[in-house]
């Protein structure tokens, strides 16, 4: 989990920094700057965090946190995961929540689509018990985002083998 | 390994894991249908140097496994592969103690259908059923466990196959470290374990040193 947040600090933010640097930044994501008080810039997350530990920046909360609430009731509607701005939208909701106080509550939602995944994990098992051959064709599973799959990933890859195994155990004991 | 090599490898095993190793040193019941010279040796309560036809000994699967593939013997399906058990488990797994059955219920019982024991495809059919029934529950357990029910908790992994065990503990392990992350203690430094107790017991020692210095 500590690794997709360190993916996710990669995401770019706006800041208004309220310092001065004429020269732009050459790093391997890209080439950020100049710094001009209250300009507003594009930087990667990381480095917008550690300027606002220093004092030396306000981050623009993004758009799409704004309007969380609309997300949060579009999911409450749906059966299926909805479509989030981003990849990483709940390591970038947990770094967020740290440096600004006032964020709307979200847990909700994570709750409502971490629910929605376990069953569609039960329902692929059933789908694989319900097949008669060991080959399981099209299962997709749409929107899911890289810190979500990590409760549910490894439980689900090493008991999916074992379920195969047992599966293989069987079709040939029928030959 | 030879033997279950000569069925084209059916079982997924893996010949120097020690689970696999327990799981075919389990014993089951076999019936010799030939007489076999010169292997008396193997029963010890029979002072014979032959084995007799029709003779009942209570073999390790690893055993039963290269007499059958020789066609010396049948093999009974025990307890817990036999018909009855299969209807419990069919009727409801969730309820089974696989713990006390097995502990490697589905390692053995791959290795028993692997053999051609009789009944193989009926025995295969309900381990996939059990495992799937199981499953869900486990998978439930395991990632929504909280603290708040120990003795639930531990009662439910009494009953776990040694398979279902260590995915159950997979699991739970994922769900500890989403929450270490969620509540910010990864990245707190904390003291080892073993530092903690190290400390006391210097204590204990310097308390103890004092009060022999006092006493003299």
């Amino acid at each position: 989990m500590d690794w997709c947040e360190f993916i996710a600090e990669e995401e770019i933010v706006e800041i208004i920094p309220n310092f001065k640097y004429d020269k732009q930044l050459n790093l391997i994501s890209g080439d950020f700057g100049p710094f001009l008080p209250s300009v507003p810039v594009k930087v990667p997350l990381w480095l917008a965090l550690n300027l606002q530990r220093q004092h030396k920046c306000t981050i623009v909360v993004p758009q799409w946190i704004q309007e969380l609430q609309r997300l949060q009731e579009a999911q409450e509607n749906s059966d299926t995961l909805i479509e989030m701005p981003s990849e990483c939208w709940r390591e970038i909701m947990h770094l967020f929540r740290e440096q600004c106080k006032s964020m709307p509550n979200y847990s909700s939602l994570i709750e409502k689509r971490e629910s929605i995944l376990k069953s569609s994990v039960h329902a692929l098992f059933r789908h694989a018990f319900e097949s008669k051959s060991l080959f399981l064709t099209d299962v997709t599973l749409h929107n899911v985002s890289r810190g979500e799959l990590q409760l549910l990933k490894s439980f689900v890859q090493k008991s999916f083998a074992q379920f195969q195994a047992l599966r293989n155990v069987y079709v040939y004991s029928k030959q | 390994m030879a033997a279950s090599g000569a069925n084209g490898g059916r079982v997924p095993s893996d010949f120097a894991a020690i689970d696999d190793i327990v799981a075919l040193s389990k014993k089951v019941s076999c019936r010799f249908v030939k007489s076999v010279a010169r292997l008396g040796f193997i029963d010890q309560s029979a002072d014979c140097e032959h084995v007799a036809e029709g003779t009942q000994l209570e073999l390790p699967l690893w055993m039963a496994k290269t007499l059958a593939a020789r066609g010396l013997i049948t093999v009974d399906p025990p307890k817990g592969y036999n018909q009855i058990y299969r209807e419990i488990l069919d009727a409801d797994a969730s309820v089974v103690d696989l713990h006390k059955l097995g502990p490697h219920f589905y390692a053995f019982g791959g290795h028993l259908v692997a053999m051609n024991a009789p009944e193989g495809e009926e025995i295969a059919k309900s381990l996939v059923h059990t495992f799937h029934q199981r499953l869900h529950k486990i998978m439930d357990f395991s990632l929504n466990a909280s603290e708040d029910t120990p003795f639930e908790l531990h009662a439910f992994k009494n009953n776990l196959d040694s398979c279902e065990l260590e995915l159950f503990e997979e699991g739970s392990n994922c769900l500890k470290d989403v929450k270490k992350w969620e509540h910010r203690t990864l990245d707190q430094i904390c003291a080892n374990d073993m530092v903690v107790s190290l400390k006391k017991r210097k204590r204990a020692m310097m308390a103890c040193s004092e009060r022999m210095a006092t006493d003299s």
